[in-house]
């Protein structure tokens, strides 16, 4: 063979012999006693080899009985260590069957528990091969843990979905929001969910009327009119926004907004009045092309209100008080393209444009009101 | 190419020859005690001219050979240590070399306790209280350190002809 297969190296080798023997009852009865021991699950002991004893039968045996009991007893601790789940106890060195058969459960153990511990770090493909009733159990717990993995993994992707959806939502209508509420507001409802009314003392609130809207409005088509009356206010909505101004509400044709609310602005009068102008530019500039030739007529007023959300379901953000009715009526006195001013607003930009005084008109519900015509958005 | 004088390997893949083609009658596999007769003979015959040490040295030389070439040619997890344990489990049963189990995996100190068992060289031998699987032992080493590039010790420390039912190796990266 290979190598020199070495003779079974037992201290001693069995010798069988023939022939009667005569042995003493004390040998005999500790060759009992340790049997007896075996049995009853106590710890064994070597034989004490008397020095006299001849190197016979008897000695053999006592010989054997006792390296018995030295992989006995080594073996008994390997498998109390084992029963306790330390796997990394050193197996002793024997040829008995039980020995190499716990040795055995040993390695298999210690394989499942590397198995284990690869699956429980989601490598599921790890099987146990060849292992009897194990194999299969095993390999059952791994295949379904991996199911149930696939399928949280799967969940989780879903809800990420979802959430992402939700979290875009979310942004649109906070974005829709904006689009109804000034953002100071916005901002307020978001954090504390609602919002107090609240008086803003310095503020010019702006109001235009399309001219002739009633009868154009009978005349025209629904849709060809809103996609009109869309493509203008847009366009004032980005003046107003331009110059630091905010737009309220539309009614219809009417167009309200105001500067100097919810965040205080000194140059409230200056930037609408700007707006104004420039709204008036804008139209003598779309009518030149346009089919429909639309004309504003433009009011401005300078005052307090009240400014607060109204509804519960439906957000508007809305404006009362006296200077609205006022700024409305400077709208309603008026011209086709132009911009009629309050004495109010007259006095805080009287020194940036130039205007025109209209004298004392009566107003409705109100007296006589000195207003003044803007001069640079006169032209028509 | 098989009988030519060389000073470095001149081995190929393809000197294995197609085998199907050659036994169409015979099939691609035979009596495991063959592969031991040509094994232990060479033994035999090796320990006669060279004495034990030289041959264990050749035999762990021609193993470690093995596990390369077989690394390269039917291993195909690179990369990922797990895989690679997974697929070369796979392989030897496929093969038929062996039941691979891992008993132990330190990656971090690329310490490992590898199984075999019914390996193809020893299982069933006489028990000898030797540890015999010397070309097992450079077939690992080749393995391992074609995956790592680093050099292992690998160490059969029981042995079917040891009187276990198994064959286990102690693998540890050289310092
Ligand atoms: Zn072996």
């Amino acid at each position: 063979m290979n190598k020199d297969f070495k003779e079974d190296n037992a201290s001693s080798s069995f010798q069988p012999g023939t022939g009667e023997l005569v042995a003493k009852i004390e040998i005999i009865d500790r060759i009992t006693g340790t049997i007896h021991n075996v049995l009853k699950g106590k710890k064994l002991e070597v034989i004490e080899i008397p020095a006299d004893l001849p190197d016979n039968e008897i000695r053999q045996l006592v010989e054997y009985v006792n390296n018995f009991v030295k992989e006995y007893n080594s073996f008994s601790d390997f498998m109390y260590s084992m029963a306790r789940g330390e796997l990394d106890y050193s197996p002793p060195k024997s040829s008995m069957v039980v020995a190499q058969s716990f040795k055995s459960l040993q390695s298999s153990l210690r394989h499942l528990a590397y198995v284990t511990q690869r699956i429980s770090s989601g490598d599921f493909e790890h099987k146990v091969s060849f292992m009897g009733d194990f194999s299969e159990a095993f390999n059952k717990m791994a295949q379904q843990l991996k199911d149930a993995f696939e399928k949280i993994e799967k969940q989780n992707a879903e809800l990420k979905n979802a959430n992402e959806i939700i979290t875009a939502e979310k942004e649109k209508s906070e974005k829709l929001l904006l689009n109804v509420l000034p953002l100071k507001v916005a901002v307020e409802l978001k954090e504390s969910g609602k919002s107090e009314p609240q008086l803003f003392e310095n503020v010019s609130v702006f109001f235009s009327d399309m001219v002739g809207f009633t009868a154009l409005s009978s005349n025209l088509e629904p849709r060809l009119l809103i996609s009109e009356l869309n493509d203008i206010f847009t366009r004032f909505d980005e003046i107003m926004e331009k110059n630091s101004c905010e737009r309220i509400k539309t009614i219809g044709d009417a167009y309200l907004s105001v500067c100097g609310m919810p965040m205080k602005n000194e140059a409230h009068a200056y930037n609408l009045v700007a707006s104004a102008s420039e709204i008036v530019k804008y139209l003598n500039q779309r009518n030149e092309k346009a089919e429909i030739k639309w004309k504003v007529r433009i009011g401005i007023h300078s005052g307090a209100l009240v400014g607060g959300i109204v509804g519960v379901k439906k957000y508007i953000y809305d404006i009362f008080g006296d200077t609205i009715n006022t700024a409305s009526r400077m709208e309603s006195c008026s011209e086709p393209m132009k911009i009629n001013v309050s004495e109010t607003t007259y006095d805080l930009v009287k020194d940036k444009f130039h205007f025109v005084d209209r004298g004392e008109i009566e107003v409705k519900g109100k007296g006589r009101m000195r207003m003044y015509f803007m001069e640079d958005g006169a032209h028509e | 190419m098989f009988k030519e004088e060389r000073k470095e390997t001149r081995f190929e893949w393809n000197m294995l020859g197609d085998i199907q083609a050659g036994r169409p009658n015979l099939g691609t596999t035979m009596d495991v005690a063959v592969y031991r007769l040509m094994q232990f003979t060479l033994r035999d015959v090796l320990i006669q001219k060279y004495g034990v040490k030289e041959a264990d040295e050749i035999y762990f030389m021609a193993g470690e050979h093995a596990g390369k070439e077989f690394f390269s040619n039917l291993i195909k997890e690179k990369t990922d240590f797990n895989k690679f344990v997974l697929e070369l489990k796979e392989v030897l049963e496929k093969l038929r070399i062996g039941i691979m189990r891992i008993e132990k995996a330190d990656l971090e100190n690329m310490k490992f306790t590898i199984v075999i068992a019914e390996d193809l060289d020893c299982s069933g031998l006489p028990v000898t209280d030797e540890e015999i699987c010397t070309y097992d032992e450079g077939f690992l080493s080749g393995l391992l350190r074609s995956f790592t590039g680093a050099e292992f010790d690998v160490k059969e420390v029981d042995c079917w002809c040891s009187g276990d039912r198994v064959c286990r190796f102690s693998a540890e990266r050289k310092d």
